[in-house]
């Protein structure tokens, strides 16, 4: 930065605040003018061409400089005996910094001639004048270094930072089921005693083709009304407690006693629904039931079945949170605007924005885990060990990672952590758009979320602001200061 | 340093604020109280829906003895019940709550689908 605002001071103040405060050695107070500037005045202006030079006799001033995006840099603050403008003459460049009053402040002004004139006459206020040029060239250097140094750090992604966030997440998970009334099992069916017998897809076509056999759907209504087998009850295992007693009088229409055999079929990769719900019979007294063995879809191909189109759930309105998810959109048109696809500005705005998106997506699951849970089940893509895990600590990484994003901690790791899920969800919602499966989207609300294409736009949209802050987010950062732990060699 | 930590705190209790905000739901006096089902359901007898004030609430067949809990919720007028399976079914209330509609598709619809539908008169 060239340096014709810089400040300067000798060290020859007069601590009084009177015109004695002029630096009496360098005979300079004796031809200036003084004159008053009220609190907030700006007494030089950046980019003005210089026409004098300034003492100050009393008061504050602030020394500042503008980038072209609008960015104030506060450089430093002078007090009584110090003076600037100086070098500004010296090389004849324009302003490169602004001065405003801090206080109302008292100044000595001497003209360009008259201080060319007392600079040819007065050798040591030039030795001076070379001496102060030097320190801040000096200055310069240092607090480039700094600068860059905090830039490096500001950008630096490391493996501690994913450590933290997802180190909290498991640990807020964890503690919070823990405490909370709607706990989940880690992993569902863990422990459970007792193995259900497997019956092999052509013995159960025969006993099925004889009329041996009731066959049973463990899926939910959506799925079953979409494709079963003909003949086939619908228990949905996930109202197995609340209709119990329905389900039974079911089973005694159709004459069925503990010896019967029974097929329950319809599971998930996780065989949350076959398995569980087969269990739940065997409870109620069912001995023989059983489910397919091998492939838990095989079913589909070997029965005759009963098939229906896909209906989708029905849309509920959810109002701000509902309205949030548009914005993301946006970011397609901004874009394609460089210098607003490059501002730091923005990045606060997409920081902001996915930070309230994602607490919001978070808190929709924390309280009730297994909503959440039976959502993961519906995309079938998670194996039964990872189904209550990923519903209990997801939502936890929403939450620490857009608590991160607002406030401007680790934000280039939450980005990436914010990316990763929204990619995960993206590939959620296609495999489930082109399987068509007739589930919620479990993104906003607990239900009335159809899966759509417009879901994937707008989940693409929040994985292009995640990758604009990553790039370009550098502005508010809190921990730049460093009170979060940072003690990181560069 | 001192600044930042002033900040972060002040942000975060305005998180902390708007999180409160947005985790308060509608009042569930209107709606405490015992419900019936206005019939038998298949053939195993009544069903009793108790809703508590402190959002418990139970699923009782009474004939069966048989007991099933759950949390409750107010949304948009609407009776919420979360079973702990992760299902949820929608009760709408009409002629201020004296009669509730309970939705056991488990999915939302704007009312109650005829055919999916049990439902309840309040006792007390």
């Amino acid at each position: 930065m060239a340096s014709s605002e810089q400040p300067a001071n000798p060290g020859q103040a007069d601590p009084g605040g009177s015109p004695q405060a002029c630096p009496i050695s360098l005979n300079i107070c004796e031809i200036g003018v003084e004159r008053t500037f009220a609190k907030g005045t700006v007494i030089v202006r950046q980019g003005d061409l210089p026409d004098n030079f300034y003492v100050i006799i009393k008061g504050r001033v602030k020394v500042f400089r503008l980038s072209p995006e609008g960015i104030r840099t506060d450089l430093t603050e002078l007090g009584e005996g110090a003076y600037f403008g100086e070098l500004a003459i010296v090389t004849g460049q324009p302003r490169t910094a602004s001065v405003e009053a801090s206080e109302d402040t008292v100044l000595m002004e001497i003209s360009k001639e008259e201080f060319e004139k007392l600079l040819d006459d007065n050798p040591p206020l030039a030795r001076q004048i070379i001496k102060q040029l030097t320190e801040w060239l000096v200055g310069a250097d240092h607090r480039l270094e700094k600068e860059t140094v905090h830039q490096a750090r500001i950008r630096e992604v490391s493996w501690f930072d994913f450590v933290l966030i997802g180190g909290l997440s498991i640990i807020f998970a964890l503690i919070f089921n823990f405490y909370n009334d709607n706990q989940i099992p880690l992993i569902q069916g863990w422990g459970r005693v007792g193995t259900i017998k497997e019956i092999a897809l052509t013995e159960a076509l025969a006993k099925y083709n004889a009329g041996e056999l009731i066959v049973i759907d463990a899926r939910k209504d959506p799925f079953f009304q979409q494709r079963h087998i003909k003949g086939a009850e619908n228990f949905q295992v996930v109202f197995f407690d609340l209709m119990a007693p329905m389900f039974q009088f079911r089973l005694e229409q159709r004459q069925a006693t503990p010896e019967t055999p029974i097929l329950v079929y319809g599971g998930t990769l996780s065989r949350r629904f076959d398995l569980d719900l087969a269990h739940a019979l065997k409870d109620l007294g069912y001995e023989n039931v059983m489910v397919l063995a091998g492939d838990y879809t095989a079913w589909e191909k070997a029965f005759p079945l009963v098939e229906k189109p896909p209906k989708p759930p029905m849309p509920m309105h959810f109002g701000i949170p509902g309205l949030l998810e548009w914005i993301p959109v946006s970011i397609f048109v901004l874009i394609l605007i460089p210098p607003v696809r490059r501002s730091p500005y923005l990045a606060i705005f997409c920081r902001i924005l996915l930070g309230v998106i994602f607490i919001q997506f978070a808190l929709s699951k924390i309280m009730r885990p297994a909503v959440f849970a039976l959502n993961v089940v519906e995309y079938q893509m998670m194996p039964a060990w990872g189904v209550n895990l990923w519903a209990l600590v997801l939502p936890w990484g929403e939450l620490v990672a857009g608590l991160f994003l607002i406030l401007g901690i680790r934000t280039r790791t939450a980005a990436i952590f914010i990316g990763g899920m929204n990619v995960i969800f993206i590939v959620g919602l296609v495999n489930a758009i082109l399987n068509q499966y007739p589930i919620n989207c479990g993104c906003v609300g607990e239900v009335g979320e159809p899966v759509n294409w417009w879901k994937v736009t707008k989940n693409a949209g929040m994985l292009l602001m995640a990758v604009q802050i990553y790039f370009y987010d550098r502005l508010f950062v809190l921990d730049r200061g460093g009170f979060v732990w940072r003690e990181r060699k560069i | 340093m001192i600044r930042s930590i002033c900040k972060g705190i002040s942000l975060g209790l305005l998180l902390l604020g708007w999180l409160s905000f947005w985790g308060c739901g509608e009042s569930r006096q209107p709606f405490v109280g015992t419900y019936k089902s206005t019939e038998p359901i298949a053939n195993k007898g009544y069903i009793e829906l108790v809703l508590r004030d402190n959002g418990e609430a139970d699923w009782n067949w009474v004939d069966e003895n048989r007991s099933v809990k759950l949390k409750w919720r107010v949304q948009d007028g609407r009776v919420w019940l979360y079973f702990k399976e992760g299902i949820i079914l929608i009760g709408t209330p009409t002629e201020q709550g004296k009669y509730l509609a309970v939705d056991i598709s488990g999915e939302w619809h704007e009312g109650c689908p005829v055919d999916k539908c049990f439902n309840f008169v309040r006792e007390k």
